[in-house]
């Protein structure tokens, strides 16, 4: 036996103490009577005591002693050693949005929360329990929780996400742990048919049939309505699905059902859908199985109507002549207005009135930033124009003026974040990046070496790093594009990827606050900071809302992790602009698909640890009755009588 | 202990009650008390036939004109009664707030004050250990009362009391009236004696036990040590739960019992007093009940 606790015996020090109250206690109060005859004559009419009850006094002592002495060692907690019981637990929790499928009222994670606390109650005490938790993250939630109540309660706070997950993700963490542990008992629970090795497998998936709707796309206009058409699935058995169609005048209207149509669809295969409805207009469309399954959330998509196209009004200031690149690039991409002026004929107090929305300098230095509108500086920096972001530095030429050193080779930047990733959409960085197709490489004659500011991106620049092309916000919060050379002292308004380029740029100037309305959970939800735009509030299906942090920032990212509606609010200064978005579940999670296989390297071991037997709680409660009963005996028999 | 205060109108009250005596009467003469024996009062009671010698003024001539045989007229006789009234002077009767003491004293000067109105003398006697003292001999009168009935303040409480030892050598009468003893009665000294001694010398007896509420029902609770008031050294040590207050309870039913049976035994009366009862309660509702007082 050992102790959790030895310092928990200082408890007894209470024993004297309890002497000492006992004594105290014990004191007789003396009091003159008028005579002490009818006290001593009482006597003749004292029943006869038990001997037992004679000792009623000092067995009430000794019960609190006894009291004090089993508390004082309850704190110290014993420990009562069981050889080679006890067993390390590690549990590898699937709770990707699979495992909200429902069957007879219980999900597949709580089925497997279930198992996991069976096992948990089943395992003798001194084993210890760890868990990894595969959702939207995985992270290890506890590790070596010895008292069970605890990893129980950890277990039972878990809930699955409405996202996609890997439990190979976790392997990383098992196998660190299996190689400390080569005996610990390793359990993965999943609904996906995993091969596992070293491990055991808790399949929770309990046959549920599911279906789904696993493609569509925005609903078409047609001579006389509306057309939606994607595909749906039944994962298990064939089915005849109704596929409906809901629409609603906008986001938070009641939707009214408009459409449907039936489709056999054989299991495991998509089958194809089409829904018309005699609908002119919809701000809101939803598509739905109307059949019944297990998980109800993958059979409905919401697609709201993106946005309104915005007017897009742009100012084109041509200092150098050579203005026409980009002329006819934005004709091209079409859906703006473009005006093109002179430098000299520049006035911006004149253009202000005009509310362009973008005003392009072309090798034209302004000499006030526009306000309220996204501005490209096209070899336009020289350092005069305040608040513009970029610090003018130097003009960098080559040394040859033919020749492979006549020019300098560029490269785009490899588009790690969600904002580069948009601005270099469709543009072919990697064939360019991998020195592939050189004759298409962009280079420039000459270009401005300017130090980019903190909250600019580069997208385009120099072999040696030198910022060519780079977005950003400047100083009066608006959108700003920085082409640090001359385009026509470059090849780039020749090559394909310009016209493209020009394309995102647009998009990027001319920014809708939701570029894209329909995702699924994991993905994470592009939010546009759009002038003039002073709070962005996103409040998700369960109705939790996140102001994000828009300071100095052109765009901010919502990562999507709950199914349902998703609500941006947007606060202007000119009023409240409510957009929505929809979050529907991946996929891969619609149905049990094949997991992989899963093995931890290495061999395991039959050990087992020494568990221990500490339970004396019932122990405790029959010594506190104890107590508490001599307690109530004595101020009964001292006060109420 | 304060002296005794008794309102003068109760007095008047009192005037209006009346000794219920039990014994024939051997009082002396020109009382206000109905003897057994024939004697000079207006109440006629009988006839018997004239014998030679007889006072032949208590011939009834009616009865001889109508019988033709001579007849004296027999009348109650009525005496004068001397109420003894003895007061436990022991320590118990003024511990605490000496209530019961004063209780005892006023129940004695009220008995005097009735006893009085009766036309009868009134000796009070006081109880100290084995001995009997005189504080009031042969009262009779209003005036007199009035008085003598203060020396009852002076009265002093202290020591233990032995009715039997000190009652038993004294002269109490013989068949002359009430003898009234007003005791805690908590001892377990020998007072059947002192009752039987009475009774043998006819005479009537009430015994009245005066108590105060702490003694018929006590509030102390746990353990306690007892100082007898009466007996140095005397202690009682008990921790007081409830089957502690249970005995106690019992003990003094039996002290009562134990009074009552002996006085019910000896044709005596027993009154048990609170020391906390109005006095108009005690002589106007408990003594008339019980038939001490018409």
């Amino acid at each position: 036996m050992s102790l959790y606790y030895p310092f928990g015996l200082l408890g007894l020090i209470g024993i004297p103490v309890l002497i000492v109250i006992y004594i105290i206690k014990s004191k007789y109060t003396e009091q003159t009577v008028s005579s002490t005859y009818l006290w001593e004559l009482s006597e003749r009419f004292l029943k006869k005591r038990k001997r037992v009850s004679k000792l009623t006094g000092i067995i009430s002592l000794i019960l609190q002693i006894l009291v004090v002495a089993a508390a004082s060692l309850l704190i110290a907690h014993p420990v009562f050693t069981i050889p080679n019981a006890a067993d390390d637990y590690y549990f590898i929790l699937d709770g990707s949005a699979s495992m909200n499928m429902t069957d007879g009222g219980e999900t597949r994670f709580e089925r497997a929360q279930r198992e996991i606390t069976s096992i948990i109650d089943s395992s003798y005490n001194g084993s210890t329990y760890s868990l990894v938790f595969v959702g939207e993250n995985t992270d290890v939630m506890f590790e070596g929780v010895i008292k069970k109540e605890q990893a129980e309660k950890n277990v039972n706070a878990l809930s699955a996400s409405w996202c996609e997950a890997d439990c190979a993700s976790a392997l990383e963490f098992a196998q660190e742990y299996f190689n400390s542990n080569p005996s610990a008992k390793i359990y993965i629970l999943s609904d996906k048919e995993i091969s596992t090795e070293n491990m055991q497998l808790i399949d929770v998936s309990a046959g549920e049939n599911n279906f789904a709707i696993c493609e569509y796309s925005k609903p078409e206009e047609v001579s006389g309505g509306l057309r939606a058409t994607g595909k749906v699935v039944s994962y298990r058995t064939d089915e005849t699905l109704t596929v409906e169609m809901w629409v609603a005048q906008s986001a938070v209207s009641e939707l009214k059902k408009v459409g449907e149509t039936s489709v056999t669809v054989t299991a495991g295969e998509a089958a194809e859908f089409v829904v018309e409805a005699a609908v002119e207009s919809y701000g809101c469309v939803q598509l739905k199985i109307a059949e019944i399954d297990g998980m109800a959330e993958d059979n409905a998509v919401t697609l709201y109507d993106a946005a309104l196209a915005q007017s897009r009004k742009v100012l084109l200031v041509d200092g150098a002549g050579d203005g026409s690149y980009i002329q006819r690039a934005i004709n091209q991409v079409g859906n703006a207005t473009l005006e093109y002026v002179q430098a000299d004929f520049y006035d911006y107090s004149t253009a202000q009135a005009e509310g362009y929305g973008l005003y392009i300098f072309n090798g034209y230095v302004p000499e006030t930033l526009p306000v309220n509108a996204a501005v490209w500086l096209v070899d336009a920096i020289d350092g005069t124009l305040s608040g513009a972001g970029p610090t003018f530095r130097q003009y960098e030429e080559p040394r040859d003026l033919t020749g492979p050193n006549s020019y300098y080779k560029t490269k785009y930047s490899e588009g790690t974040s969600a904002q580069e990733r948009l601005l270099l959409q469709n543009i072919p960085v990697s064939v360019i990046k991998d020195g592939k197709g050189e004759e298409n490489r962009t280079v420039v004659r000459q270009y401005a070496q300017y130090t980019v500011p903190r909250n600019f991106t580069t997208i385009l620049s120099t072999a040696d790093g030198d910022s060519l092309i780079s977005v950003g916000v400047n100083g009066n919060g608006d959108r700003e594009v920085v082409f640090s050379f001359r385009l026509g002292k470059s090849n780039f308004a020749g090559m394909a990827e310009f016209v493209l380029l020009v394309n995102n740029l647009m998009n990027y100037s001319f920014p809708e606050i939701l570029e894209e309305t329909s995702y699924v959970c994991g993905d994470s939800m592009v939010v546009n900071v759009v002038p003039g735009c002073q709070s962005i509030v996103v409040t998700n299906p369960l109705g939790k809302s996140t102001t994000l942090d828009t300071a100095g920032k052109d765009m901010c990212e919502v990562k999507l992790n709950v199914t349902g509606m998703y609500l941006v609010t947007v606060n202007k200064a000119g009023g409240t602009d409510e957009l929505y978005a929809f979050a529907g579940v991946p996929a891969s999670e619609s149905g049990s698909e094949a997991g992989g296989s899963l093995a931890l390297t290495g061999e395991s071991s039959d050990g087992h640890k020494d568990g221990f037997y500490d339970d004396l709680l019932a122990l405790f409660i029959l010594i506190s009755v104890f107590l508490l009963v001599d307690w109530g005996l004595y101020c009964y028999e001292q006060h109420q009588l | 202990m304060k002296n005794i205060a008794i309102d003068e109108t109760f007095l008047q009250r009192v005037e209006t009650l009346q000794t219920v005596l039990k014994n024939n009467i051997a009082g002396l003469f020109g009382g206000n008390h109905k003897s057994k024996t024939y004697g000079s009062s207006c109440e006629f009671v009988d006839y018997r036939n004239y014998v030679p010698g007889d006072d032949i003024t208590k011939i009834d001539w009616n009865a001889y004109a109508r019988f033709e045989t001579l007849y004296l007229k027999l009348y109650l006789d009525e005496r004068q009664l001397h109420t003894k009234i003895y007061i436990d002077a022991s320590q118990s009767m003024a511990f605490g707030d000496g209530k019961k003491a004063e209780m005892a004293l006023k129940v004695a000067a009220t008995l005097t004050y009735l006893s009085v109105t009766e036309l009868d003398r009134v000796s009070i006697f006081v109880i100290r250990d084995s001995e009997v003292t005189e504080i009031i001999s042969s009262l009779s009168g209003r005036e007199r009362y009035f008085a003598e009935i203060t020396k009852l303040n002076d009265v002093e409480f202290g020591g233990k009391c032995c009715i039997s030892d000190a009652m038993l050598p004294t002269q109490v009468g013989y068949g002359d009236g009430l003898s009234v003893i007003i005791s805690d009665f908590l001892t377990d000294d020998d007072y059947e004696s002192a009752i039987d001694y009475l009774a043998e010398k006819r005479r009537d007896i009430m015994c009245v036990q005066v108590l105060t509420g702490e003694e018929l029902n006590p509030k102390v609770r746990g353990k306690n040590v007892f100082f007898d008031s009466e007996t140095a050294g005397k202690t009682y040590r008990k921790n007081i739960n409830r089957e502690v207050m249970r005995a106690y309870r019992e003990a003094v039913a039996y002290v009562q019992d134990r009074l009552r049976g002996y006085c019910n035994a000896r044709g005596a009366e027993y009154v048990l007093i609170k020391d906390d009862k109005p006095l108009d309660e005690i002589f106007f509702e408990k003594f008339t009940e019980m038939g001490v007082l018409k």
